[in-house]
């Protein structure tokens, strides 16, 4: 008794997607250096704004621990939660 | 060196565990987070404050230095390697990245309780601890983990420049 296996065209693109999943299994290719993907700029712009946006706020005075600090010195500023559990008008 | 395929698929169990238990954690600490920001009520504020720091050094600071050193192991020990993928530097980046700000921020957070944690009858102004900081974090670090959590699913196609040159090595034939 023979078991069949039955590779319908959906099953055999999903073989093919999973297979080039896998490092090595992709046709061979040319010798030049492949160039660096759309997906990958947009990352890295990405990745320098947000880069710079620290460089701004630590140039700002927004260290971490700021508010600790100004929490432990009681220079917070004013606010109207007291230690008493209630919150005051 | 590569894996063999049972200690493979244990370490790559490891690491979604940590990767996506680190993403619930996140999720767990912004509730946390936005309850002491809105919070008018002084004691919840406190309790509020001292769960986050537990939160934070008990759950997501080992889970995100599991998620790190199993994804690691996981890149150097398989064919996938650790810089020939744009997906899997990307992701690396951004789990170095993140850790090293969680780093930081636990100590500013152990801080804050320690404030939290001071006796009610102590003259202390809590308004330090409503701080927006805590919600822009986590708001921060949720983005940045689904996009690592997407990155690892969809693996976008793209080798790297040393990636393309060690499957050239690799296809030429030996003599």
């Amino acid at each position: 008794m023979y078991r069949h296996v039955v590779l319908t065209r959906d099953s055999l693109y999903r073989k093919l997607s999973t297979m080039s999943e896998i490092p090595g299994s992709q046709p061979d290719e040319p010798d030049h250096d492949p160039p660096t993907p759309r997906w990958v700029k947009a990352f890295a712009l990405v990745a320098l704004a947000v880069g710079a946006l620290i460089v701004v706020l630590l140039a700002t005075g927004h260290r971490p621990g700021r508010h600790t600090r100004a929490a432990q010195d009681g220079t917070a500023p004013p606010s109207s939660i007291t230690t008493h559990g209630s919150h005051q008008p | 060196m590569t894996m063999t395929p049972r200690l493979r698929k244990l370490v790559l169990t490891g690491h979604v565990t940590a990767s996506v238990g680190w993403l619930g954690a996140v999720v767990c600490f912004l509730a946390l987070a936005l309850a002491a920001f809105t919070s008018p009520d002084a004691q919840r504020l406190r309790a509020v404050t001292l769960a986050m720091d537990l939160t934070c050094r008990a759950v997501l600071v080992p889970l995100s230095l599991a998620s790190l050193v199993t994804g690691l192991a996981q890149s150097l020990g398989t064919r996938w390697g650790l810089f020939r993928h744009y997906w899997i530097v990307v992701k690396l980046a951004m789990n170095v990245f993140a850790t090293i700000i969680l780093l930081i921020y636990s100590t500013s957070l152990a801080q804050l309780a320690g404030v939290a944690a001071q006796a009610p009858s102590a003259n202390v102004d809590l308004g330090g601890l409503r701080s927006p900081s805590s919600v822009i974090h986590a708001g921060g670090a949720l983005v940045l983990l689904f996009v690592a959590v997407t990155l690892s699913v969809y693996k976008p196609r793209g080798l790297t420049r040393y990636g393309a040159r060690k499957r050239r090595e690799e296809q030429r034939p030996t003599s």
